[in-house]
């Protein structure tokens, strides 16, 4: 092969390798940049660029136009200072971006951002986007707060808050972000979450018994500098809430309910969940659950049937177990089912006719208090009175001449009867009289009359209106949705509706969990356990940064590419011409045996020879950087592609054997051959270029 | 040509063939389809490298010149192909103005020389024209013209006439003729057309197998033939 290119063609092959390198290497740099460039100008567009903004809006591009005026007036009024842009629509959704200036840069405010613009038309969601930045994402929610409390002492770190179930770290500065991140990986690995997997028919009394037993076990082998029960799964607030309301939903129910009072014969047996039936020409068949058994004494829930209607209590009933495939079974006792509903509605009925009858009442009395205190009075006089004249019979009485005492005698005796008589006062009425304490008596009707004074202020229609608002409140709910919604409430509890009971520990990240499973094989119920133990959180890149890094690897990703793909395409055109009618006239001037294959072997190097410079040449300009794409892997690969380009150069490119032969015919030497004959001939391309200033004809 | 030989894979062309031509003599080779012929007159300027023998030209070993001496050997031997072999993007002054030009003749010289080789074998009125718009008669007389526009000392002629048909080969043979009557370039022509052969031959040489058979005058060869070759051709000029 160097035979033929030693004749004055090694310069030309120099030239050409030289300009292939070079504008190779434009191009697949100039395509690298130029889709980098795309990119980078649509991740801006999208994203901002890096640290310029702090927040990201999502609109729904429908509403944008009603949106955009709402949320300047947000920014002026709420967050004023603050800049923002634009940016591009994609997926259906617009994104604003928001620049916060430094006095609203704060955990509070980015917590909460959401809400400042949640009114906004169309409003999607907010994308924090702050730089330079952490992010440790998938941190359980009996861990963020602790971790936003420690992470926010560290230096360099400007403040931390979190976002559903992420905790987002904004730095002060990127200089120093990396040991901020060396700080947050330590103590991410200072805690570790140990969850323990139940069975689903776990009972939920169980799952707080067994996590009071794994933690006494825990403690007494490990001492744990940190270990908390954080359970209640992720969002703990609003799950703690929805149980406790659910607890008070199951016991007003229940309450509420029809009360089914079983008394058992004592040869039966009935245990909490199991099914009886009511058989009843009134409300008709009834199936009750029972819920409590005590002795001789059960409770029920009707769970089939409504019992709500009855306006009277059943009493006495016979009750039957109920067996598969709904057969009645033996009679295990009696049932007194009263309708609690109804009981309820009566007494409010009941109070509102008092309440009705109470002011009427209030009234009456008012007036017999009146009365009364008019007959006190008139009371008081006649009792002066008649002190006055029971003096003035004494003194007639004790006359100079001595009225006989029998006159006194006689006049206190009338007077004793007639007090007698009119009010039984006793042997000595007008004695008893004058121990009335008047004025207490005065003071008691006083008091009276305040209280009922006190009554009649009372708005008794506005009461009774609201009383009866209650009873037209209350739920019309039948036995057996009362029974059902009591039977989903304790799934609930019980943990099923949300499925895979667990108990989850926060633990000390030193603490292997292998010695810690072991060192709990021992206990009951443990074999049924699955543990595991996670991360209390992952440092992931920011998005921005993953974004921007990826872009920056995309431009080396497509100069590789493109370098690869120019490789190919010069082999095509202008590489497969040259090693054909190398190897042709090669073989014309070669003596013995086996010609072929000794011609193709040097064919074969200089094609692997060639590729390799090529590819790792153009590759290395150009900036391509495919990732585990090494540079001795390009070397081989550049080989590879020349090889294989060197073994198919005569179905690539077919030169004309003819002319070929009428040049050497002429004397022409291997160089002029090619400039004049074999290249000209080819396809276009760079050697054909370079050629034309070469060949003479 | 001493004692040449040359394979093709399991095919020997050439067999210890053996050949000496004088200067200004017309030699005609002929023989059966496969016997060598082509292959004989291509390892005289290595257009095939033969695999033994010697090739002396003047008393110089042509198998054992360096390229550049070959190359020189080659412009002073002209060389016309049965396939023609003209260059397409050429037109016919190019084509035979081509080797003068890699020459590094003037280009003025060139194409008087060039012209003047075209007007020798009639196609001078067609320079322009493409060897795609020629005939087969009329290509070969433009490959006749470029090996004459070199001024060869010898003229190798591999069966000019094989791809023509019966009207062109008139054509071609007659301009061959004229040229060999004119001038006193030595020849070796490889040919099927016996009764060319006994016009123009100083003498004939009869291969088979990759071997010369017998040699001689046209007179001899056709009237008293020594080989079975030699016999064949005797009836064919008779028939």
């Amino acid at each position: 092969m160097l035979t033929v290119f030693s004749d004055g063609f090694a310069k030309d092959l120099l030239s050409i390798f030289i300009v292939t390198i070079l504008v190779g290497s434009l191009l697949a740099a100039g395509g690298a940049w130029a889709v980098d460039t795309y990119f980078g100008d649509t991740a801006a567009g999208l994203v901002g660029e890096l640290g310029q903004y702090d927040a990201v809006i999502h609109i729904r591009k429908e509403a944008k136009e009603a949106a955009i005026p709402e949320f300047k007036r947000i920014i002026e009024e709420s967050l004023p200072g603050a800049k923002w842009k634009e940016g591009i629509t994609i997926a259906g959704k617009t994104n604003l971006f928001l620049g916060l200036p430094d006095e609203y840069y704060s955990a509070d405010i980015f917590q909460n951002l959401a809400s400042y613009f949640a009114g906004v038309s169309g409003f999607s969601g907010v994308t924090i986007v702050a730089e330079p930045s952490i992010v440790i994402s998938g941190v359980n929610q009996g861990v963020r707060q602790e971790l936003v409390s420690e992470i926010e002492l560290f230096d360099n770190v400007r403040c931390a808050f979190t976002k559903g179930s992420d905790v987002y770290v904004l730095l002060e500065t990127v200089d120093e972000s990396s040991r901020v991140r060396e700080r947050i990986t330590g103590l991410l690995e200072s805690y570790q979450l140990i969850e323990f997997r139940l069975p689903l028919d776990t009972d939920p009394q169980d799952i707080q018994g067994l996590s009071a037993t794994l933690q006494e076990q825990i403690t007494a082998k490990f001492q744990p500098r940190v270990l908390k029960d954080i359970s209640s799964g992720e969002d703990d607030q609003s799950v703690q809430s929805f149980r406790k309301v659910l607890h008070e939903m199951k016991s007003f129910l229940l309450t509420y309910a029809s009360r089914v009072e079983i008394t058992l014969t004592e040869a039966n047996d009935v245990h909490p969940g199991e099914r009886l039936m009511v058989t009843n020409g009134d409300t008709g068949d009834l199936v009750v659950e029972v819920l409590q058994v005590n002795e001789r004494l059960a409770s029920a829930l009707v769970i089939v049937g409504d019992a709500s209607n009855m306006t009277a209590s059943l009493e006495c009933m016979p009750i039957y177990r109920l067996l598969p495939q709904d057969q009645v079974g033996e009679q295990v006792g009696t049932v007194t089912i009263s309708n609690e509903r109804y009981r309820l509605a009566q007494a409010i009925d009941d109070s509102v006719e008092l309440l009705q009858e109470l002011e009427g009442l209030a009234e009456d009395a008012d007036t017999a208090v009146s009365n009364a205190e008019q007959t006190l009075k008139t009371f008081q006089r006649a009792l002066v009175q008649l002190g006055q004249l029971q003096q003035q019979l004494t003194q007639l009485s004790q006359s100079p001449n001595g009225t006989p005492q029998g006159t006194e005698l006689l006049l206190t005796l009338l007077l004793n009867n007639l007090f007698k008589e009119a009010m039984g006062a006793g042997d000595d009425p007008v004695g008893s009289f004058k121990d009335l304490d008047v004025a207490a008596m005065q003071d008691t009707l006083e008091s009276i009359s305040t209280r009922i004074g006190a009554i009649s202020t009372i708005d008794l229609e506005q009461i009774i209106e609201q009383i009866r608002f209650v009873k037209d409140s209350l739920p019309q709910l039948a036995d057996e949705e009362i029974g059902q919604s009591v039977a989903l409430i304790d799934q609930y509890l019980g943990g099923d509706v949300i499925p895979g009971s667990k108990i989850e520990f926060l633990l000390d990240g030193n603490i292997p969990y292998q010695e810690l499973e072991h060192s709990l094989q021992g206990l009951d119920g443990f074999e049924h356990i699955d543990v595991f133990t996670l991360p209390v959180g992952v440092i992931m890149p920011s998005a921005i940064s993953v974004l921007f890094n990826v872009l920056s690897e995309v431009r080396g990703i497509i100069a590789g590419l493109l370098s690869i793909v120019f490789v190919v395409l010069v082999f095509l055109l202008d590489q497969a011409t040259i090693l054909n009618a190398a190897r042709r006239l090669l073989l014309n001037s070669c003596r013995g045996n086996r010609r072929r294959l000794r011609t193709l072997v040097p064919t074969v190097l200089f094609g692997a020879a060639s590729g390799s410079l090529l590819l790792s040449a153009i590759y290395w300009l150009s900036g391509g950087n495919i990732p585990h794409l090494n540079t001795f892997l390009v070397f081989v690969l550049g080989a590879l592609i020349g090889t294989v380009m060197a073994l198919l150069a005569e179905r690539i490119s077919p030169v004309n054997g003819e002319e070929i032969l009428a040049a050497e015919a002429l004397g022409l030497s291997y160089a002029q051959i090619l400039r004049e004959i074999v290249i000209p001939a080819g396809r276009p391309g760079i050697v054909q270029t370079i050629n034309q200033r070469r060949k003479k004809c | 040509m001493i004692d040449l030989i040359k394979h093709y894979g399991k095919i020997t062309a050439l067999d210890g063939f053996m050949l000496d031509v004088e200067e200004g003599e017309t030699v005609v080779i002929m023989g059966p389809s496969g016997c060598g012929k082509s292959t004989s007159v291509r390892c005289i300027n290595r257009l095939v490298e033969p695999d033994h023998g010697r090739i002396l030209l003047q008393e110089q070993s042509v198998l054992d010149m360096n390229r550049r001496d070959l190359l020189a050997l080659r412009k002073k031997i002209g060389y016309v192909f049965q396939g023609f072999n003209l260059i397409g993007r050429f037109n016919v002054l190019e084509n035979v103005m081509f080797g003068l030009v890699m020459d590094g003749k003037d280009e003025k010289l060139a194409r008087d020389r060039a012209m003047l080789a075209l007007s020798r074998v009639g196609m001078d009125e067609s320079w322009q024209q493409k060897p795609a718009e020629l005939s087969g008669g009329q290509q070969q007389r433009v490959g006749i013209a470029r090996a004459l526009a070199m001024e060869p000392q010898l003229m190798l002629w591999d069966e000019p006439t094989a791809s023509l048909d019966p009207i062109l080969v008139r054509e071609v043979l007659d301009v061959m003729e004229e040229l060999i009557a004119t001038s006193n370039t030595t020849m070796i022509i490889v040919t099927h057309e016996v009764s060319f052969a006994r016009r123009v031959a100083d003498r004939i040489v009869l291969m088979d197998k990759g071997r010369v058979v017998e040699t001689g005058t046209p007179d001899r060869i056709f009237e008293e033939p020594q080989s079975d070759i030699g016999r064949k051709y005797k009836r064919l000029l008779v028939s």
